[in-house]
């Protein structure tokens, strides 16, 4: 019970949070220059991470489909085309969401967590920099930018890693591989729609659990734990949910 | 002006302040004294509206404290300078840029102008070497001075200064109360000062008042309290004056 009590105060944490920075994107935008290297900072601390675990999983999503058809159809053919909208729609955006949330999320609490305990978020306020449009917004934008990037990437990255295991292992013609008949606009815009979605709330999310930081070091670590799973929970419940409206949407699998 | 008027503060069960009312009329200095854990840092951090009572009101000139919003609050705090007990000095910034912070964040000054001003108040504080370096290579008599610079930058007339002088040597100690005396004299600022330095706040207030556990235990001129008959003060005074 107390579980459920503490997973609805975060939720009611994280919207009003959430609310206070889309009012003071509202009343004024952060130095470009802020964002860029705010972006830069979160696709580069997160890119080499990415790119080796959608590699591998990419590889092992392929090895296992191709395993599979091989077994059922006796024919691999089509694996490159069916793997590319699940990897679009779902496991790319889900599994670059947990990513950023372990990589970036964990930064972001830690760094406002600090500044918290060391009182350097009061200073900010008595020298007119709210916590909201200082360090809130400008980290907001930067996940808005480069997540759908990372998204990008990453989904590219196990795709490429799915036709090098697929020619080793099934011998699969890269040419028949290389299939995009079965990806629909819809399972981009589901995709794009998700890493948005995530570039938006995980920065959000991370900066609510360091700003609830309390005491020294030890607090500081209980706020970058907490980011990390609240963040993580929330990529997974919001892809089910988002997965969910998408298909109702579509009229179902046909479509 | 700043006036308390019964103002009092829970947390987790416990009253941290109980039912406190003062006021330090405008351009007097307020020495707030008391043992550790009495409440001083709270009283500050509530007349610049970083925290909230539960019950009770803050003004601050005209403005209830108490009763605005994070936006208008903003306002309010443009008038404060206050000098944070932990320094509360920005990591990912220069001193230079540490003291031109709030300048920047007002946004009222040309970068030349903001130049001059960090660098006199750096000169004032005998800073101007170490203003291009980072926060972590000062010493703590270093960082206190650049809290000072930071907080006063803008002439605020108001301060309000978190034991100013924690953990530093009695040379310092003097230099950093001079600073104060000369900064507040330049603005005729409204202070409260919090400290354990008795002497020097007898040189540098008005008035004092003394909190134990939460409640105002004494309220009166300065020049009063050496002779009161309070325990509590007496035992204060006589502690600092042996120190």
């Amino acid at each position: 019970m107390s579980a459920l009590r503490f997973a609805w105060d975060e939720a009611r944490g994280v919207a009003r949070l959430l609310a206070d920075t889309a009012q003071a994107l509202l009343r004024a935008r952060p130095p470009a220059a802020v964002v860029w290297a705010q972006a830069f900072d979160v696709g580069n601390r997160s890119v080499f991470f990415i790119l080796v675990t959608l590699g591998f999983l990419g590889a092992i999503l392929n090895f296992q489909t191709g395993f599979q058809a091989q077994r059922i159809f006796g024919d691999t053919s089509l694996i490159g085309a069916a793997t590319l909208p699940i990897l679009v729609r779902q496991l790319g955006p889900t599994l670059v969401g947990l990513m950023v949330a372990i990589r970036v999320g964990t930064g972001i609490a830690a760094e406002i967590g600090s500044m918290v305990v060391t009182e350097q978020v009061d200073a900010l306020r008595m020298c007119g920099a709210g916590p909201v449009d200082y360090l809130v917004k400008p980290r907001v934008l930067a996940g808005l930018i480069a997540v759908p990037a990372l998204w990008v990437i990453g989904t590219g990255a196990a795709w490429m890693a799915g036709l090098w295991v697929t020619h080793l292992a099934f011998q699969t013609n890269p040419a028949t591989y290389v299939n995009l008949d079965l990806t629909r606009g819809a399972d981009i815009a589901e995709g794009l729609f998700k890493a948005v979605v995530f570039g938006i709330l995980i920065p959000v999310i991370a900066a609510h659990s360091g700003l609830q930081a309390r005491g020294g070091s030890e607090g500081v670590g209980r706020a970058t734990t907490q980011a990390v799973v609240s963040a993580s929970l929330a990529v997974i419940v919001l892809d089910l949910l988002i997965g969910a409206v998408a298909f109702g949407l579509r009229g179902g699998a046909g479509a | 002006m700043i006036r308390l008027d019964g103002v009092t503060l829970v947390r987790d069960g416990v009253r941290l302040l109980d039912d406190v009312s003062f006021s330090v009329p405008t351009g007097q200095a307020l020495a707030l004294i008391g043992a550790g854990g009495a409440g001083k840092s709270l009283v500050l951090k509530l007349v610049c509206g970083l925290i909230r009572a539960d019950s009770g009101r803050v003004f601050v000139d005209e403005d209830e404290v108490s009763a605005l919003d994070e936006v208008r609050l903003m306002a309010v705090r443009r008038r404060i300078g206050m000098v944070f007990q932990n320094y509360a000095l920005f990591d990912f910034v220069d001193v230079g840029e540490n003291v031109a912070f709030p300048l920047r964040q007002w946004g009222d000054l040309s970068a030349a102008e903001i130049s001059a001003r960090v660098e006199r108040r750096l000169s004032q504080v005998n800073l101007t070497d170490a203003t291009r370096k980072l926060t972590s290579a000062l010493s703590g008599g270093m960082k206190k001075r650049v809290c000072l610079a930071r907080a006063t930058v803008h002439d605020p007339p108001i301060m309000l200064c978190d034991d100013p002088t924690a953990g530093l040597d009695p040379v310092t100690t003097n230099r950093i109360f001079a600073l104060l005396a000369q900064l507040r004299a330049e603005n005729t600022a409204t202070a409260i000062i919090v400290s354990h330095e008795v002497e020097a706040l007898r040189q540098a207030c008005d008035r004092v008042v003394l909190l134990e556990r939460g409640r105002v235990a004494y309220d009166g001129a300065m020049s009063d309290a050496a002779q009161s008959e309070h325990t509590g003060l007496r035992a204060f005074f006589e502690a600092g004056v042996a120190l």
